[in-house]
Parts: C-alpha cells; sequence; structure tokens
C-alpha cells in the first residue's frame, strides 16, 4: 500500500503544474524516507533510455529517406 | 543477431538490480528523538525523550537507556506510543569529577530489534550543587531479553543511514551510471586507437558511438546525482571537487561532438577525432577520479576528507546488486552504441557501392 501512495505522490509531482514550485517539490522530496527521490532518479534513468529511442528513431528516418530519394533499394 | 546473449544478460541484469533495489526494506533504526533535535536538559532534572522510529515495531518492554563510554543509564519510565514511536523519562545528575556538560548516545533493547544507537542524542549541563550519578548499569544490556526468531535484522534488508535515509537505494542508480560512463569512454578510446592503426571507418563509428553512450550515462549521471543532492546535500549543485571536474570533463567531449561535427572529410574526421579522443581521456579519468581524490575536502564519499563508500555505506547485500547493476547499465549502454554502430556500416557500405556503380 505505501508504494501505491508513493506512486501517487510521484504523479502529483510530475504532472501538477500548481504543485511545481521550487519550495513545493523539496518539501516533497523530503517526505517519506526520501523515497520520492529514487523514484524521480528512476524517471531521469527512464527518460534518458527514451532520449537515446528518440534519436535512433529519427536517424532511421533519415536513412530511410535518403534511400528512397536515391532510388537505393539495396 | 548471432549474438543476442548478452544483450539478454544486460537485461536481466539491471531488471534484478532495479527490482531488489526498489524492493528491499531498509533495516529498523532510531530516525531521532524529539523531532530531530538532540535533547538538552539540565543535571537533576526530568526530562521526556521522545524517541522516532523508521521502520521498527515497538512493543512494551523495550527497554531504553543513555550510553556514554562503559556506563548506561536506564530509564525511569518507558511509554510505547506506537511502533515508531515511544517516550522515555530520564533524570541524570552528573558526578563531581565530570565534566560540566556531557553528551549521550540513545540505545534502545528489545526483543525484536535487538540493540539500536542514536548517537549524541541527549546533552546534560551542570547545574549548582549536584553530585551523585543515578542509577547507572555496567552490566550486561541484554540480560533478561529473550530475543524472538525473526529478529528485524535478519533477512534481506539495506543499511539505514541518517540523511541518505531510503536514497542509499541511488547507490544502485546513480553510481553505476558513472562506472558504465568510465568503461564506455575507455572502449571508445581504445577503438581510437585502434583506428589510428588500421585506418578502417567501422572503429572510427565505433568510437563515436560508445562516446555517445558514454556522455548519456554521464549526463544521466549527473541529473540524478543533483536530484540526490537536493534530499541529502540541501542543493540541486555544489561546489564539489567532482562536480567541477564533471562539468569540466563533459565540456571537453562536447568540443568532440563539436569536432566530429565541423570537418566534412570523412577520413579527415574521423583521424582528428581519433588523435583528440585519446588526448582527451586520460584527462577526463584525471579530472573526476585522481583530482577529487587528492582535493582535501570533498562531500563524495572516497574522494578527499570523506569516507570511501565500501568502508561505509556500502555492505554486502547492496553489494549483491551493486556489481550486476554495473555490468547490467554497461551492457544495456553497449547495446544502444551497437544499434548506432550497425547503421554507420549500413551508411559506409552504401556510400562504397554507390562509389563503385559511379566509378
Amino acid at each position: 500500500m505505501h508504494i501505491i501512495k508513493r506512486l501517487f505522490l510521484f504523479a502529483a509531482l510530475l504532472a501538477s503544474p500548481l504543485r511545481s514550485r521550487a519550495a513545493d517539490v523539496a518539501q516533497t522530496l523530503r517526505q517519506d524516507g526520501k523515497i520520492n527521490t529514487v523514484l524521480v532518479v528512476v524517471g531521469i534513468l527512464l527518460a534518458g533510455v527514451v532520449v537515446w529511442l528518440v534519436a535512433l528513431d529519427r536517424r532511421v528516418a533519415r536513412m530511410e529517406k535518403e534511400n528512397t530519394h536515391n532510388g537505393d533499394k539495396a | 543477431m548471432k549474438q543476442w546473449w548478452w544483450k539478454a544478460l544486460g537485461v536481466l541484469l539491471l531488471a534484478y538490480s532495479i527490482y531488489f533495489g526498489l524492493s528491499t526494506p531498509l533495516k529498523p533504526a532510531i530516525a531521532g528523538v524529539n523531532a530531530g533535535g538532540q535533547v538538552r536538559t539540565t543535571s537533576g532534572e526530568s526530562v521526556k525523550v521522545s524517541v522516532i522510529g523508521y521502520n521498527t515495531d515497538f512493543r512494551p518492554g523495550t527497554r531504553v537507556l543513555l550510553k556514554r563510554g562503559p556506563l548506561a543509564y536506564r530509564a525511569q519510565n518507558v511509554k510505547v506510543l506506537s511502533p515508531t514511536e515511544l517516550e522515555a523519562d530520564f533524570r541524570l545528575l552528573l558526578g563531581e569529577k565530570e565534566a560540566n556538560s556531557l553528551v549521550f548516545n540513545l540505545i534502545t533493547v528489545d526483543q525484536f530489534h535487538g540493540f539500536m544507537e542514536f548517537d549524541a542524542a541527549l546533552a546534560v549541563e551542570r547545574s549548582a550543587g549536584d553530585t551523585l550519578a543515578s542509577s547507572a548499569e555496567t552490566g550486561d544490556l541484554f540480560a533478561g531479553v529473550k530475543f524472538r526468531e525473526d529478529t528485524g535484522n535478519t533477512g534481506l534488508r539495506f543499511p539505514y543511514r541518517n540523511v541518505l535515509e531510503e536514497t542509499i537505494r541511488n547507490l544502485l542508480l546513480h553510481v553505476p551510471q558513472w562506472f558504465s560512463m568510465i568503461l564506455l569512454l575507455l572502449i571508445a578510446a581504445i577503438y581510437s586507437g585502434l583506428y589510428l592503426h588500421r585506418g578502417r571507418l567501422i572503429y572510427d563509428a565505433a568510437a563515436k558511438a560508445f562516446t555517445m553512450a558514454g556522455l548519456l550515462a554521464g549526463t544521466l549521471g549527473t541529473l540524478t546525482g543533483s536530484v540526490w543532492a537536493r534530499a541529502t546535500w540541501n542543493a540541486w549543485w555544489t561546489n564539489d571537487p567532482k562536480l567541477n571536474g564533471v562539468a569540466v570533463g563533459m565540456a571537453m567531449y562536447l568540443a568532440y561532438v563539436i569536432l566530429r561535427a565541423s570537418v566534412d572529410d570523412r577520413y579527415n574526421r574521423a583521424r582528428l577525432a581519433a588523435v583528440y579522443n585519446l588526448f582527451v581521456f586520460p584527462v577526463f579519468i584525471a579530472l573526476i577520479v585522481v583530482m577529487p581524490k587528492l582535493s582535501a575536502v570533498s562531500l563524495h564519499p572516497g574522494s578527499g576528507d570523506s569516507v570511501n563508500f565500501s568502508q561505509y555505506d556500502m555492505d554486502n547485500t547492496l553489494r549483491m546488486f551493486f556489481y550486476p547493476a554495473v555490468i547490467g547499465w554497461t551492457l544495456i549502454y553497449a547495446w544502444m552504441a551497437q544499434i548506432q554502430i550497425r547503421l554507420d556500416r549500413l551508411q559506409i557500405e552504401r556510400d562504397m557501392r554507390r562509389m563503385a556503380s559511379n566509378a
């Protein structure tokens, strides 16, 4: 049950622009044994992998476009 | 995809380290007294100390003592308010020969948690005319305590540290980024050397891909470190030698990316990038590993005046997940790099074919 509560807190931290004032963020990061800090860290790592995937996707799209333009069917 | 096994291994190790890193509970501990601060009292006066536990299961029968050196003073009265909260009454008298001010550690002893200690919980000042030390116990603190089988300290548990608290789990998330980054940049430097030796463009592609993967790991390490610092050091960025070193080092690797973008000819770009990479890697290592170790003051464990993580915060339970996490992250980043290298190979081969058909 604790995990669910923490996930809600994490979602609230990320989702609500009204709560995102620096003081509130600091407050949220501290409570409950600071577990939210760990969840934010996991979120950042996940975001990093997604950024790499987006870059890879764009690169493949560029190569596909080049191939059709040049009529290269290899 | 002949050799997919290392990718599966990377995913498994990462899943293993993240699952146990997030689900393993912390050891029970005393988190604080009287809402965080040290309790102050004068000699001869009764004082109520409220003890806040973390992950504890306080029950009636818990003993509370104040300890200083070999002496322990038992609480006159203990009231368990909840599994994580209890109150203890003390009345201490400073002896004639003792200092005018003494600081005590607080100890709880019970059958479930065994022995828990909180440093510098209470300070006593001398008042006029008191000469007697009261109710000291010097015998076995555990005498008469019958320990239950499932004590709170058994099973898979991470250590509880003040200030760190649950964020000790970041050790399995933040630190592997740096270990991976150093490994990836080392692989990149080796490929740069190979390019200069053999002159094959695929080695240049590998050097580039591993450098980019290393930069991603470094960026994520910086961001996660910043969030961790906010929760523990109370600032997003500090003047720590490790942070300064990383800032300069990342700027040097940014120059590598710009250098590559500024040269059009494939072979010239490959040669320049390889030379620059071989120069920048040892400087980078000096900046983020050697210099912080030599500096006088550092917040980072293992640097400057700080105690090494492996001596203090790292225990065998964490180690079970830390090294798999390092290998897992490195394999995942290597996978990311490998896809880029394969795309580069396709591009190089296509250009070669075009040149051949144009000739």
